[in-house]
């Protein structure tokens, strides 16, 4: 199926679109929704403990004075997400920082080291 | 934790703004977790599933015209909304304390959250864009009349606006007046009339539309 054609989808199959307006915009944005909800979903974070720190993110954007364009509301979601795991001591800035590097490195050279192997 | 994230690009008030940076990290969360045992390997993909193909305004559509139908569930709805929702098998996550609120003649609600974006996600699926925005959340407290007029809807003078704000717990969602006009429609033609907007209160719909 095209882009297109299951843009054009309505009813129940119709992707996330509040009054045509897509509920997600990027794939990372839908990554870090699922995170949130699975963590809390397996009791590892505490929905309201997460919902604070959304709260502080929100609340240290918008006192520095960040101009109206700048708004990520995903990315504050995102951050706030890393603020509970590390306080929780699930998962450390660095461990992420250095997996993450690890990631963008196989994606942007992957095919050029991977040559020898059969995909 | 603060001196753990001192310096760090994604402390407090600071995160990667880019779509490559933000999907790898992303994945690398993802992928750290479910070496952990933290999460299962489709949770993600599941939960994201579900936001993006089920839930949504249509649950709270069913919701509503239940109640129009139904003077009983109307009650019990107005009593226990996230009782009454369940009967019809909608809850979940953002949907443990939700309270419907009733329009009437005289009084039109509409909800905000100040704060951050709280929602009821079981009746309304993930909130959108506008709703999340700091002007949305500023300015609808400040002056409701003008910002419901910016979406169209123009309400007399007579009609007081009761802008309701999501505390800690309690989801709100507006139980719009049904409309003039309908009366010989049934249930499924009820619900396809009410859309997200009605439930959120930025919208009216006084008469079944030609």
């Amino acid at each position: 199926m095209t882009s297109d054609a299951l843009l054009s989808l309505e009813g129940t199959q119709a992707p996330p679109r509040s009054n045509g307006e897509l509920v997600f915009t990027e794939p990372w944005q839908s990554t870090y929704f699922g995170l949130v909800l699975g963590l809390c979903e397996t009791g590892r974070l505490d929905f309201e403990d997460f919902r604070q720190a959304l709260i502080r993110r929100i609340r240290t954007w918008e006192s520095a004075g960040h101009p109206e364009e700048s708004w990520s509301y995903w990315q504050h979601w995102a951050g706030a997400l890393e603020d509970v795991m590390a306080e929780a001591s699930l998962l450390l800035p660095e461990e992420i920082d250095r997996r993450s590097q690890q990631l963008s490195d196989s994606w942007s050279h992957g095919h050029e080291h991977d040559d020898d192997h059969t995909h | 934790m603060t001196d753990i994230r001192h310096d760090s690009s994604t402390a407090e008030g600071r995160y990667p703004a880019d779509a490559a940076t933000l999907l790898s990290r992303a994945q690398a969360i993802e992928d750290l977790l479910k070496e952990r045992g933290a999460l299962g390997d489709d949770t993600v993909a599941r939960i994201v599933d579900t936001y993006e193909t089920e839930v949504g305004p249509l649950y709270g559509a069913k919701v509503v015209a239940r109640a129009w139908v139904d003077p009983g569930f109307r009650t019990r709805l107005l009593e226990e909304a996230t009782a009454a929702c369940l009967e019809l098998g909608i809850g979940g996550m953002q949907g443990e304390h939700m309270v419907a609120l009733e329009d009437t003649d005289d009084v039109h609600h509409v909800i905000v959250c100040t704060l951050c974006s709280c929602y009821p996600w079981p009746v309304l699926g993930i909130p959108p864009a506008w709703y999340k925005s700091p002007e949305y959340r500023a300015r609808v407290v400040a002056e409701p009349r003008a910002v419901l007029s910016e979406f169209g809807l123009e309400l007399p003078d007579d009609v007081e606006i009761r802008v309701v704000d999501t505390s800690a717990e309690t989801r709100y969602f507006v139980l719009p007046q049904r409309p003039a006009g309908s009366e010989g429609l049934d249930e499924e033609a009820l619900a396809a009339l009410v859309t997200r907007d009605l439930l959120i209160g930025v919208s009216m719909l006084t008469e079944v539309p030609a």
